[in-house]
């Protein structure tokens, strides 16, 4: 496959080994001949179609080594499993055994539960709050916004302290506080700055990021062990169908964090 | 235990980027798989969707695209959930497409259609590039991927001299670019994909 003059010019440019005077040349003529700029682009999607192939091979290698060792794992489970039980119980034996088997699920259930933790709960069902989606913007974005937005979640935290007056805070603030909190572990200063929300939203009415209070007042709760004010809080925001975060709590996990308020 | 941030980083390192996959695979396969499972999906779509979305993913952040605005998590269940929704619209299955951004639709976040459409403009390219040779596929990847200097393909691939190896890359990659060209259709549909703007 031959090349051209060009052609060779073009992928030294992309390449980055053209001199200074050649870029300047090359550079004008892009301006005034568009097939030439056309061919720069293919060149540039050959090169990037190299790399993404080249990723491309390496995730599917990841996953196939993900997959094999995970078809493994559930393999050893299943040669541990009891084999050949030959007897023929009767209705009676029958009833015990599904009585034992339920006894046992609901011990093994309570165990289990017993044994989550807060954290774990919280984890699962925790999502990032995105500040691309948030009313402001950058162009009016308060330093707590900005710190939010870079990911510096303490450095936001450090712009206010819990203790200190919060009046001059607004809501967007308080509930990106509460946020930031959250990301760093801090779930009852979460609940302070969420608090302060709920109670500016009592006072005007506004129900302003209300739906965005619950969520993560209710995950704070859960990642403090708190899973009964967690649970009062994911059954209101549950019942209300108008409410933003309606699904993020389903029945199953609405029974676990019940239960654990009964157990702990 | 990596966080996000190492995460991050080592998805940009060469020699670091087979462990950081490793790590995506292990925290956030199950959480993929649950949602196409749930959602109409086989076991068999969750490894497709899921391998699609790692690749969007790990692009994005090779290109910088992604810096961690949205924790991965979220990001990953987002990629995820609007891939399997395309899936599930070219298979027509209108009514539990609409189910899904019903209930879903309060945690869609960050704007990355530009690089679904990409992906697609990539795909179409990555089966020429499939057809080149092997010396081919290894300069070019060893060069644009692995970022290795002419001098050292030279010594890892034996060539004579860096002269000989670069006339060969040159014509490795003018064999890419002309199988593009060489059909009008592909290259507007490649064209049209990719046309955004690649940096």
């Amino acid at each position: 496959m031959e090349y051209s003059e060009d052609e060779k010019l073009l992928m030294d440019y992309l390449d980055g080994s053209l001199e200074a005077a050649g870029v300047q040349e090359l550079q004008k003529r892009l301006l005034r001949e568009t097939k030439l700029k056309q061919k720069l682009a293919l060149y540039k999607w050959g090169m990037q179609t190299v790399r993404v192939e080249a990723i491309r091979n390496l995730v599917a290698q990841s996953q196939h080594d993900f997959l094999k060792t995970r078809d493994k794992d559930s393999q050893v489970v299943e040669k541990h499993e009891p084999t050949g039980i030959r007897f023929t119980p009767s209705f009676a034996q029958w009833v015990g055994i599904a009585a034992s088997i339920l006894v046992f699920v609901a011990l093994g259930g309570v165990l289990y539960l017993g044994n989550m933790s807060g954290a774990d709960l919280y984890q699962d069902k925790f999502l990032s709050y995105e500040i691309s989606s948030f009313r402001g913007n950058a162009e009016n974005a308060s330093g707590i916004q900005d710190l939010y937005r870079s990911g510096d979640f303490a450095a936001a935290l450090a712009v206010v302290s819990p203790e200190g007056d919060l009046e001059s805070i607004s809501k967007d603030e308080l509930l990106l506080l509460g946020v930031a909190s959250l990301e760093t572990d801090k779930p009852q200063q979460a609940i302070t700055y969420l608090n302060v929300l709920q109670k500016r939203n009592a006072l005007d009415q506004s129900g302003e990021l209300q739906d965005e209070r619950d969520f993560y007042a209710a995950l704070a709760y859960v990642q403090m062990n708190n899973y009964t004010e967690g649970y009062a809080l994911m059954v209101d925001i549950t019942q209300d169908s108008a409410h933003k975060y309606n699904k993020n709590f389903p029945l199953g996990y609405r029974t676990k964090i019940k239960i654990l308020s009964l157990i702990k | 235990m990596w966080n996000d941030v190492q995460i991050l980083e080592a998805l940009q390192d060469a020699t670091k980027i087979n462990q950081a996959l490793g790590r995506l695979y292990d925290f956030h396969y199950g959480m993929l798989e649950y949602f196409i499972l749930q959602n109409s999906g086989t076991e068999s779509d969750a490894q497709d969707t899921i391998q699609e979305t790692m690749l969007v993913f790990v692009t994005m952040v090779q290109k910088q695209k992604y810096r961690g605005d949205a924790s991965i998590k979220s990001m990953l269940y987002s990629i995820n959930r609007n891939i399997w929704l395309t899936e599930l619209r070219r298979r027509k299955n209108r009514s539990k497409r609409d189910v899904i951004f019903e209930s879903e639709k309060e945690i869609e976040i960050g704007d990355y259609s530009l690089e679904l459409i990409k992906m697609e403009g990539y795909k179409m390219m990555m089966e020429l590039f499939d057809k080149l040779g092997k010396g081919c596929k290894s300069i070019l990847t060893l060069f644009y991927f692995d970022n290795l200097s002419m001098e050292e393909i030279v010594k890892k691939e034996q060539y004579s001299s860096e002269q000989v190896l670069r006339n060969k890359k040159y014509k490795c990659m003018k064999a890419l670019t002309a199988k593009v060209e060489s059909s009008e259709e592909l290259y507007e549909k490649v064209k049209t994909a990719l046309s955004h703007g690649i940096q």
